[in-house]
Protein backbone atom coordinates (compact mmCIF):
# COMPACT_ATOMS: atom_id res chain seq x y z
CA UNK A 1 0.00 0.00 0.00
CA UNK A 2 1.47 3.26 -0.74
CA UNK A 3 0.76 6.73 1.83
CA UNK A 4 1.68 9.89 0.80
CA UNK A 5 1.72 12.59 3.09
CA UNK A 6 0.35 16.01 1.89
CA UNK A 7 -1.55 19.08 2.89
CA UNK A 8 -4.54 19.73 1.23
CA UNK A 9 -5.70 23.30 0.50
CA UNK A 10 -8.61 23.73 2.66
CA UNK A 11 -7.91 25.07 5.63
CA UNK A 12 -4.44 25.39 4.93
CA UNK A 13 -2.93 29.44 5.06
CA UNK A 14 -0.92 28.49 1.75
CA UNK A 15 -3.65 26.73 0.01
CA UNK A 16 -2.08 22.90 0.22
CA UNK A 17 1.35 22.14 -0.49
CA UNK A 18 2.93 22.48 -3.86
CA UNK A 19 5.59 19.58 -3.10
CA UNK A 20 3.68 17.31 -2.06
CA UNK A 21 1.31 18.08 -5.07
CA UNK A 22 4.11 16.80 -7.29
CA UNK A 23 4.10 13.27 -5.72
CA UNK A 24 0.17 13.27 -5.47
CA UNK A 25 -0.27 14.63 -9.52
CA UNK A 26 3.01 11.44 -10.09
CA UNK A 27 1.14 8.85 -8.14
CA UNK A 28 -2.18 9.71 -10.32
CA UNK A 29 -0.30 9.36 -13.57
CA UNK A 30 0.77 5.99 -12.84
CA UNK A 31 -2.39 4.83 -11.95
CA UNK A 32 -1.27 3.40 -8.67
CA UNK A 33 -3.67 2.70 -5.81
CA UNK A 34 -2.77 5.11 -3.06
CA UNK A 35 -3.78 6.98 -0.17
CA UNK A 36 -3.59 10.25 0.83
CA UNK A 37 -3.01 11.33 4.47
CA UNK A 38 -3.46 14.85 5.28
CA UNK A 39 -1.49 16.73 7.60
CA UNK A 40 -1.80 20.31 9.20
CA UNK A 41 0.81 22.64 8.92
CA UNK A 42 0.39 23.63 12.58
CA UNK A 43 -0.57 20.96 14.24
CA UNK A 44 0.67 17.98 13.06
CA UNK A 45 4.47 19.21 10.99
CA UNK A 46 5.36 21.76 13.13
CA UNK A 47 5.29 20.24 17.00
CA UNK A 48 8.68 18.75 17.38
CA UNK A 49 7.84 15.87 19.70
CA UNK A 50 4.48 15.25 17.17
CA UNK A 51 4.21 11.93 15.53
CA UNK A 52 4.94 13.59 12.27
CA UNK A 53 8.17 14.71 13.44
CA UNK A 54 9.18 11.92 15.69
CA UNK A 55 7.92 8.79 13.23
CA UNK A 56 7.70 10.08 9.76
CA UNK A 57 9.35 13.19 8.95
CA UNK A 58 12.18 14.85 11.22
CA UNK A 59 12.29 17.78 9.07
CA UNK A 60 9.03 18.24 9.29
CA UNK A 61 8.05 18.69 5.80
CA UNK A 62 5.61 16.73 3.35
CA UNK A 63 5.71 15.17 0.96
CA UNK A 64 6.80 12.21 2.43
CA UNK A 65 5.81 8.41 0.86
CA UNK A 66 5.25 5.17 2.65
CA UNK A 67 5.15 2.04 0.76
CA UNK A 68 4.77 -0.29 2.74
CA UNK A 69 6.71 1.06 5.68
CA UNK A 70 9.72 2.03 3.22
CA UNK A 71 9.78 5.99 3.51
CA UNK A 72 10.78 8.11 0.99
CA UNK A 73 11.28 11.86 1.68
CA UNK A 74 11.92 14.79 -0.97
CA UNK A 75 9.32 15.23 -3.80
CA UNK A 76 12.01 14.88 -6.75
CA UNK A 77 13.09 11.60 -4.99
CA UNK A 78 9.77 10.44 -4.58
CA UNK A 79 8.78 10.94 -8.14
CA UNK A 80 11.44 9.40 -9.50
CA UNK A 81 11.26 6.55 -7.13
CA UNK A 82 7.62 6.18 -8.57
CA UNK A 83 8.68 6.88 -12.54
CA UNK A 84 11.11 3.70 -11.75
CA UNK A 85 8.15 1.59 -9.53
CA UNK A 86 5.90 2.03 -13.27
CA UNK A 87 8.24 1.86 -15.84
CA UNK A 88 5.21 1.93 -17.93
CA UNK A 89 4.09 5.29 -16.76
CA UNK A 90 6.02 7.25 -19.41
CA UNK A 91 7.24 9.35 -16.50
CA UNK A 92 10.66 9.02 -17.56
CA UNK A 93 11.66 8.63 -21.37
CA UNK A 94 13.46 5.20 -21.88
CA UNK A 95 17.01 6.79 -22.74
CA UNK A 96 19.66 7.32 -20.37
CA UNK A 97 19.90 10.50 -22.08
CA UNK A 98 16.35 11.51 -22.53
CA UNK A 99 16.23 10.83 -18.38
CA UNK A 100 19.08 12.64 -17.98
CA UNK A 101 17.18 15.76 -19.58
CA UNK A 102 14.21 15.03 -17.78
CA UNK A 103 16.16 15.10 -14.25
CA UNK A 104 17.93 18.27 -15.17
CA UNK A 105 14.97 20.26 -15.45
CA UNK A 106 13.37 18.19 -11.62
CA UNK A 107 16.77 19.92 -10.60
CA UNK A 108 16.88 22.94 -12.53
CA UNK A 109 12.83 24.04 -10.39
CA UNK A 110 14.30 22.33 -6.74
CA UNK A 111 17.51 24.30 -6.98
CA UNK A 112 17.89 27.54 -9.31
CA UNK A 113 13.78 28.40 -10.20
CA UNK A 114 13.00 27.81 -6.11
CA UNK A 115 15.54 29.69 -4.95
CA UNK A 116 13.98 32.60 -7.05
CA UNK A 117 10.28 31.48 -5.67
CA UNK A 118 11.47 31.60 -2.05
CA UNK A 119 12.67 35.30 -2.63
CA UNK A 120 10.03 35.85 -4.05
CA UNK A 121 7.41 34.45 -1.05
CA UNK A 122 9.66 36.06 1.77
CA UNK A 123 8.84 39.23 -0.04
CA UNK A 124 5.64 39.07 -1.11
CA UNK A 125 2.41 39.73 1.15
CA UNK A 126 2.21 35.70 0.41
CA UNK A 127 4.71 35.24 3.77
CA UNK A 128 2.22 36.97 6.31
CA UNK A 129 -0.11 34.29 5.88
CA UNK A 130 2.33 31.99 6.98
CA UNK A 131 6.01 33.60 8.55
CA UNK A 132 6.93 30.22 9.97
CA UNK A 133 7.41 28.53 6.91
CA UNK A 134 9.19 31.24 5.56
CA UNK A 135 11.12 32.20 8.43
CA UNK A 136 13.17 28.77 8.70
CA UNK A 137 14.72 29.50 5.18
CA UNK A 138 15.41 32.90 4.99
CA UNK A 139 16.58 33.63 9.10
CA UNK A 140 16.74 37.11 8.35
CA UNK A 141 14.04 40.20 7.50
CA UNK A 142 14.29 42.47 4.72
CA UNK A 143 13.55 45.88 6.13
CA UNK A 144 15.60 48.00 4.36
CA UNK A 145 13.91 48.98 0.99
CA UNK A 146 11.04 46.52 1.05
CA UNK A 147 9.68 47.82 -2.12
CA UNK A 148 12.78 47.60 -4.39
CA UNK A 149 13.55 44.22 -3.10
CA UNK A 150 10.40 42.93 -4.30
CA UNK A 151 10.65 44.65 -7.39
CA UNK A 152 14.10 43.05 -7.85
CA UNK A 153 12.83 39.45 -6.40
CA UNK A 154 10.13 39.92 -9.44
CA UNK A 155 12.83 40.29 -11.68
CA UNK A 156 14.75 37.32 -10.94
CA UNK A 157 11.61 35.01 -11.25
CA UNK A 158 10.44 36.67 -14.31
CA UNK A 159 14.14 35.84 -15.69
CA UNK A 160 13.69 32.16 -14.25
CA UNK A 161 10.39 32.73 -16.58
CA UNK A 162 12.30 33.61 -19.30
CA UNK A 163 14.68 30.58 -19.48
CA UNK A 164 11.44 28.31 -19.20
CA UNK A 165 9.61 30.27 -21.95
CA UNK A 166 12.57 29.58 -24.16
CA UNK A 167 12.94 26.06 -23.67
CA UNK A 168 9.42 25.61 -24.21
CA UNK A 169 9.43 27.47 -27.59
CA UNK A 170 8.57 24.54 -30.19
CA UNK A 171 8.19 22.43 -27.71
CA UNK A 172 4.75 21.03 -26.32
CA UNK A 173 6.86 19.72 -22.92
CA UNK A 174 9.89 21.21 -20.76
CA UNK A 175 11.86 17.76 -22.01
CA UNK A 176 12.77 16.07 -24.57
CA UNK A 177 9.03 17.36 -26.12
CA UNK A 178 7.60 14.51 -24.06
CA UNK A 179 5.52 15.00 -20.57
CA UNK A 180 7.85 13.41 -17.75
CA UNK A 181 8.49 14.66 -14.45
CA UNK A 182 10.18 17.40 -15.05
CA UNK A 183 6.72 18.77 -15.85
CA UNK A 184 5.15 17.63 -12.74
CA UNK A 185 8.03 19.44 -11.22
CA UNK A 186 7.99 22.52 -13.30
CA UNK A 187 3.95 22.94 -13.73
CA UNK A 188 2.73 22.80 -9.76
CA UNK A 189 5.18 25.43 -8.84
CA UNK A 190 4.50 27.54 -12.20
CA UNK A 191 1.29 27.38 -10.90
CA UNK A 192 1.76 29.41 -7.53
CA UNK A 193 1.83 32.42 -10.44
CA UNK A 194 -2.13 33.29 -8.92
CA UNK A 195 -1.22 33.73 -5.30
CA UNK A 196 1.90 35.85 -5.99
CA UNK A 197 0.25 37.93 -9.02
CA UNK A 198 2.31 37.31 -11.32
CA UNK A 199 1.55 37.68 -14.97
CA UNK A 200 2.29 34.67 -17.27
CA UNK A 201 0.59 36.73 -20.09
CA UNK A 202 4.27 37.75 -21.57
CA UNK A 203 5.35 34.12 -21.66
CA UNK A 204 3.44 32.61 -24.24
CA UNK A 205 4.61 29.47 -24.37
CA UNK A 206 4.95 28.56 -20.79
CA UNK A 207 0.57 29.67 -20.83
CA UNK A 208 0.38 27.25 -23.58
CA UNK A 209 1.76 24.13 -21.50
CA UNK A 210 -0.14 24.94 -18.23
CA UNK A 211 -3.30 24.66 -20.65
CA UNK A 212 -1.50 21.35 -21.51
CA UNK A 213 -1.13 20.17 -18.22
CA UNK A 214 -4.68 21.20 -16.84
CA UNK A 215 -6.16 18.81 -19.44
CA UNK A 216 -4.69 16.19 -17.65
CA UNK A 217 -6.87 13.85 -15.54
CA UNK A 218 -3.89 13.37 -13.00
CA UNK A 219 -3.86 17.57 -12.36
CA UNK A 220 -7.44 17.73 -12.26
CA UNK A 221 -7.63 15.57 -9.83
CA UNK A 222 -5.25 17.64 -7.74
CA UNK A 223 -6.69 20.01 -5.56
CA UNK A 224 -3.80 22.21 -4.97
CA UNK A 225 -3.82 22.51 -8.42
CA UNK A 226 -7.02 23.53 -9.51
CA UNK A 227 -6.77 25.74 -6.70
CA UNK A 228 -4.21 27.73 -8.21
CA UNK A 229 -5.20 27.71 -11.53
CA UNK A 230 -8.68 29.14 -10.53
CA UNK A 231 -6.78 31.59 -8.72
CA UNK A 232 -4.72 32.53 -11.85
CA UNK A 233 -7.90 33.01 -13.76
CA UNK A 234 -9.75 35.19 -11.63
CA UNK A 235 -6.69 37.47 -11.61
CA UNK A 236 -6.75 37.55 -15.21
CA UNK A 237 -2.94 36.09 -15.48
CA UNK A 238 -2.61 33.60 -18.51
CA UNK B 1 34.48 10.84 -24.62
CA UNK B 2 33.50 12.89 -21.63
CA UNK B 3 34.59 16.33 -20.70
CA UNK B 4 33.84 18.29 -17.74
CA UNK B 5 33.75 21.91 -17.64
CA UNK B 6 34.43 23.37 -13.81
CA UNK B 7 36.23 25.64 -11.98
CA UNK B 8 39.32 25.07 -10.15
CA UNK B 9 40.42 26.46 -7.70
CA UNK B 10 43.56 28.35 -8.98
CA UNK B 11 42.44 32.34 -9.20
CA UNK B 12 39.09 31.89 -8.54
CA UNK B 13 37.68 34.23 -5.61
CA UNK B 14 35.35 31.47 -4.33
CA UNK B 15 38.19 28.76 -4.55
CA UNK B 16 36.31 26.71 -7.07
CA UNK B 17 32.97 25.11 -7.93
CA UNK B 18 31.52 22.73 -5.48
CA UNK B 19 28.75 21.84 -7.95
CA UNK B 20 31.32 20.44 -10.80
CA UNK B 21 33.82 19.16 -7.91
CA UNK B 22 31.03 16.57 -7.17
CA UNK B 23 30.74 15.71 -10.64
CA UNK B 24 34.83 15.28 -10.86
CA UNK B 25 34.56 12.64 -7.98
CA UNK B 26 32.10 10.83 -8.93
CA UNK B 27 33.82 10.24 -12.30
CA UNK B 28 37.66 9.74 -10.46
CA UNK B 29 35.02 6.90 -8.46
CA UNK B 30 33.85 5.00 -11.32
CA UNK B 31 37.29 5.16 -12.88
CA UNK B 32 35.88 6.93 -16.40
CA UNK B 33 38.10 8.39 -18.77
CA UNK B 34 37.65 11.87 -19.11
CA UNK B 35 39.07 15.75 -19.44
CA UNK B 36 38.64 18.71 -17.10
CA UNK B 37 38.21 21.97 -19.12
CA UNK B 38 38.81 24.21 -16.17
CA UNK B 39 36.88 27.95 -16.87
CA UNK B 40 37.36 31.19 -15.21
CA UNK B 41 34.34 32.61 -14.24
CA UNK B 42 34.60 36.35 -15.18
CA UNK B 43 36.53 35.60 -18.11
CA UNK B 44 34.34 32.80 -19.70
CA UNK B 45 31.36 31.93 -17.81
CA UNK B 46 29.83 35.41 -17.33
CA UNK B 47 29.70 37.55 -20.71
CA UNK B 48 26.65 37.37 -22.56
CA UNK B 49 28.48 36.62 -25.67
CA UNK B 50 30.80 34.08 -24.30
CA UNK B 51 31.45 30.64 -26.13
CA UNK B 52 30.37 28.78 -23.19
CA UNK B 53 27.03 30.88 -22.89
CA UNK B 54 26.23 30.32 -26.58
CA UNK B 55 27.54 27.15 -27.40
CA UNK B 56 27.67 24.52 -23.77
CA UNK B 57 25.31 26.45 -21.17
CA UNK B 58 23.20 29.24 -22.07
CA UNK B 59 22.51 29.16 -17.94
CA UNK B 60 26.78 30.41 -17.63
CA UNK B 61 26.90 27.66 -14.77
CA UNK B 62 28.81 24.82 -14.29
CA UNK B 63 29.02 21.55 -14.10
CA UNK B 64 28.44 20.68 -17.60
CA UNK B 65 28.93 17.15 -19.05
CA UNK B 66 29.53 16.88 -22.77
CA UNK B 67 29.44 12.93 -23.03
CA UNK B 68 29.92 13.03 -27.57
CA UNK B 69 27.83 15.94 -27.79
CA UNK B 70 25.33 15.52 -25.39
CA UNK B 71 25.32 18.15 -22.82
CA UNK B 72 24.05 18.00 -19.61
CA UNK B 73 23.50 20.19 -17.02
CA UNK B 74 23.20 20.20 -13.03
CA UNK B 75 25.35 18.55 -10.98
CA UNK B 76 22.19 16.11 -9.11
CA UNK B 77 20.94 14.82 -12.97
CA UNK B 78 24.11 14.73 -13.79
CA UNK B 79 25.29 12.92 -11.22
CA UNK B 80 22.27 10.39 -11.52
CA UNK B 81 22.93 10.01 -15.69
CA UNK B 82 26.49 8.37 -14.66
CA UNK B 83 24.86 6.17 -12.32
CA UNK B 84 23.05 5.00 -15.18
CA UNK B 85 26.07 5.09 -17.76
CA UNK B 86 28.50 3.16 -15.07
CA UNK B 87 26.15 0.82 -13.43
CA UNK B 88 28.52 -1.28 -12.56
CA UNK B 89 30.94 1.74 -10.53
CA UNK B 90 28.79 0.82 -7.01
CA UNK B 91 28.21 4.44 -6.72
CA UNK B 92 24.76 3.38 -7.05
CA UNK B 93 22.54 0.62 -5.39
CA UNK B 94 20.72 -1.97 -7.78
CA UNK B 95 17.96 -1.95 -5.32
CA UNK B 96 14.86 0.48 -6.37
CA UNK B 97 14.47 1.46 -2.71
CA UNK B 98 18.27 1.69 -2.05
CA UNK B 99 18.65 4.20 -5.12
CA UNK B 100 15.76 5.94 -4.02
CA UNK B 101 17.46 6.63 -0.53
CA UNK B 102 20.73 7.65 -2.07
CA UNK B 103 18.57 10.34 -4.41
CA UNK B 104 16.91 11.18 -1.58
CA UNK B 105 20.19 12.61 -0.39
CA UNK B 106 20.93 14.21 -3.24
CA UNK B 107 17.63 15.83 -3.46
CA UNK B 108 17.66 16.95 -0.37
CA UNK B 109 21.24 18.50 -0.39
CA UNK B 110 20.13 20.68 -3.40
CA UNK B 111 17.43 21.93 -2.64
CA UNK B 112 16.92 22.30 1.67
CA UNK B 113 20.60 22.40 2.85
CA UNK B 114 21.82 24.11 -0.19
CA UNK B 115 18.88 27.02 0.61
CA UNK B 116 20.77 27.50 4.36
CA UNK B 117 23.50 27.37 2.75
CA UNK B 118 23.39 30.31 0.46
CA UNK B 119 21.92 32.55 2.69
CA UNK B 120 24.74 32.04 5.01
CA UNK B 121 26.88 32.90 2.16
CA UNK B 122 25.20 35.82 1.18
CA UNK B 123 25.52 37.14 4.77
CA UNK B 124 28.95 35.33 5.48
CA UNK B 125 31.99 38.12 4.19
CA UNK B 126 32.40 35.26 2.25
CA UNK B 127 30.25 36.89 -0.03
CA UNK B 128 32.51 39.65 -0.12
CA UNK B 129 34.99 38.02 -2.21
CA UNK B 130 32.65 37.85 -5.08
CA UNK B 131 29.56 39.48 -4.71
CA UNK B 132 28.22 38.89 -8.41
CA UNK B 133 27.18 35.09 -8.28
CA UNK B 134 25.23 35.75 -4.64
CA UNK B 135 23.25 38.75 -6.04
CA UNK B 136 22.06 37.31 -8.67
CA UNK B 137 20.44 35.08 -5.96
CA UNK B 138 19.98 36.63 -3.03
CA UNK B 139 18.79 40.16 -4.95
CA UNK B 140 17.72 41.72 -1.31
CA UNK B 141 20.75 42.57 1.53
CA UNK B 142 19.07 42.38 5.24
CA UNK B 143 19.12 45.12 7.96
CA UNK B 144 20.78 43.83 10.48
CA UNK B 145 23.39 42.28 9.29
CA UNK B 146 25.21 40.74 12.35
CA UNK B 147 21.72 39.99 13.72
CA UNK B 148 21.36 37.82 10.37
CA UNK B 149 24.33 36.22 10.31
CA UNK B 150 23.27 34.40 13.50
CA UNK B 151 20.61 33.66 12.77
CA UNK B 152 21.81 32.27 9.41
CA UNK B 153 24.47 29.88 11.49
CA UNK B 154 21.48 29.15 14.00
CA UNK B 155 19.19 27.93 11.07
CA UNK B 156 22.16 25.86 9.29
CA UNK B 157 23.25 24.39 12.90
CA UNK B 158 19.56 22.49 12.75
CA UNK B 159 20.74 20.46 9.58
CA UNK B 160 23.74 19.89 10.92
CA UNK B 161 22.11 18.71 13.93
CA UNK B 162 19.93 16.96 11.55
CA UNK B 163 22.45 15.19 9.62
CA UNK B 164 24.70 14.27 12.42
CA UNK B 165 21.34 12.07 13.52
CA UNK B 166 21.03 10.78 10.52
CA UNK B 167 24.91 9.80 10.46
CA UNK B 168 24.39 7.97 14.17
CA UNK B 169 26.13 4.30 14.22
CA UNK B 170 26.61 4.58 10.10
CA UNK B 171 29.55 5.26 8.59
CA UNK B 172 27.59 6.65 5.41
CA UNK B 173 24.68 8.40 4.36
CA UNK B 174 22.18 6.26 2.75
CA UNK B 175 21.67 2.61 3.46
CA UNK B 176 25.14 2.94 5.11
CA UNK B 177 26.76 2.27 1.63
CA UNK B 178 29.06 4.82 -0.06
CA UNK B 179 26.84 6.48 -2.80
CA UNK B 180 26.11 10.04 -4.75
CA UNK B 181 24.30 10.47 -1.85
CA UNK B 182 27.68 11.34 0.29
CA UNK B 183 29.44 12.83 -2.72
CA UNK B 184 26.64 15.52 -3.06
CA UNK B 185 26.61 16.36 0.49
CA UNK B 186 30.26 15.84 1.28
CA UNK B 187 31.37 18.35 -1.35
CA UNK B 188 29.27 21.45 0.50
CA UNK B 189 29.62 20.03 3.78
CA UNK B 190 33.49 20.89 3.44
CA UNK B 191 32.82 24.39 2.76
CA UNK B 192 32.41 24.66 7.03
CA UNK B 193 35.92 26.17 6.31
CA UNK B 194 35.84 28.60 4.37
CA UNK B 195 32.57 29.49 6.51
CA UNK B 196 33.33 29.15 9.73
CA UNK B 197 31.24 26.22 10.91
CA UNK B 198 32.69 24.30 13.78
CA UNK B 199 32.38 20.91 13.22
CA UNK B 200 33.18 19.86 16.31
CA UNK B 201 29.62 19.68 17.76
CA UNK B 202 28.77 17.11 15.32
CA UNK B 203 30.80 14.48 15.69
CA UNK B 204 29.18 12.14 13.27
CA UNK B 205 29.63 14.43 10.73
CA UNK B 206 33.02 15.05 11.26
CA UNK B 207 34.20 11.47 11.01
CA UNK B 208 31.95 11.04 8.17
CA UNK B 209 33.97 14.24 6.34
CA UNK B 210 36.88 12.65 7.55
CA UNK B 211 36.28 9.50 6.11
CA UNK B 212 35.28 10.71 2.53
CA UNK B 213 38.87 12.75 2.84
CA UNK B 214 40.48 9.61 2.63
CA UNK B 215 39.55 8.43 -0.62
CA UNK B 216 41.69 8.41 -3.36
CA UNK B 217 39.16 9.77 -5.69
CA UNK B 218 38.45 13.16 -2.86
CA UNK B 219 42.13 13.39 -2.96
CA UNK B 220 42.23 14.14 -6.43
CA UNK B 221 39.57 16.97 -6.12
CA UNK B 222 41.55 20.16 -5.73
CA UNK B 223 38.86 21.82 -4.85
CA UNK B 224 37.97 19.71 -2.16
CA UNK B 225 41.37 19.69 -0.88
CA UNK B 226 41.26 23.06 -0.51
CA UNK B 227 38.38 23.28 1.81
CA UNK B 228 39.54 20.21 3.47
CA UNK B 229 42.84 22.35 4.21
CA UNK B 230 41.16 24.89 5.79
CA UNK B 231 38.86 23.28 8.07
CA UNK B 232 41.89 21.57 9.30
CA UNK B 233 43.74 24.76 9.75
CA UNK B 234 41.03 26.62 11.41
CA UNK B 235 40.57 23.12 14.10
CA UNK B 236 37.01 22.87 13.15
CA UNK B 237 37.07 18.91 12.73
Amino acid sequence: MIKLYHVTPEGDPLHGSREAAKAAIALRETGADFEIENMNRVKDMRPVDGHYKTKINPMGTVPALDHDGFMLLESAAIMNYVAELFPDSGLLPDTAQGRGKARQWVMWEGTCYCLALCNLCMLHPVKDVDAPAFEAIYPFRPDANHEKELELAYEQFAHRHGVLENNLKGNDYVANNSYSIGDIALGAHVALAGLLDFDLRPFPNICDWMKRLEQRPAWQQEGVFTGDMQMIRDKNLI
Amino acid sequence: MLKLYHVLVDDDPLGGSREAEKVAIALSEIGADYEIIDLNRARDMRPADSEYRKSINHMATVPTLDNDGFLLRESGAILNYLMELFPDSGLVPTDIQERARAMEWVFWEGTCYCLFLLNLCYLHPFKALDPDPFDAIMPYRGGDQEADLKRAYQSIGMLFQHLNAELEGVDYIANNRYSVGDIALGAHIALAGVLDIDLKPYPNVSAWLTRLAARPAWQKEPVFMADWAVIKAKGLL
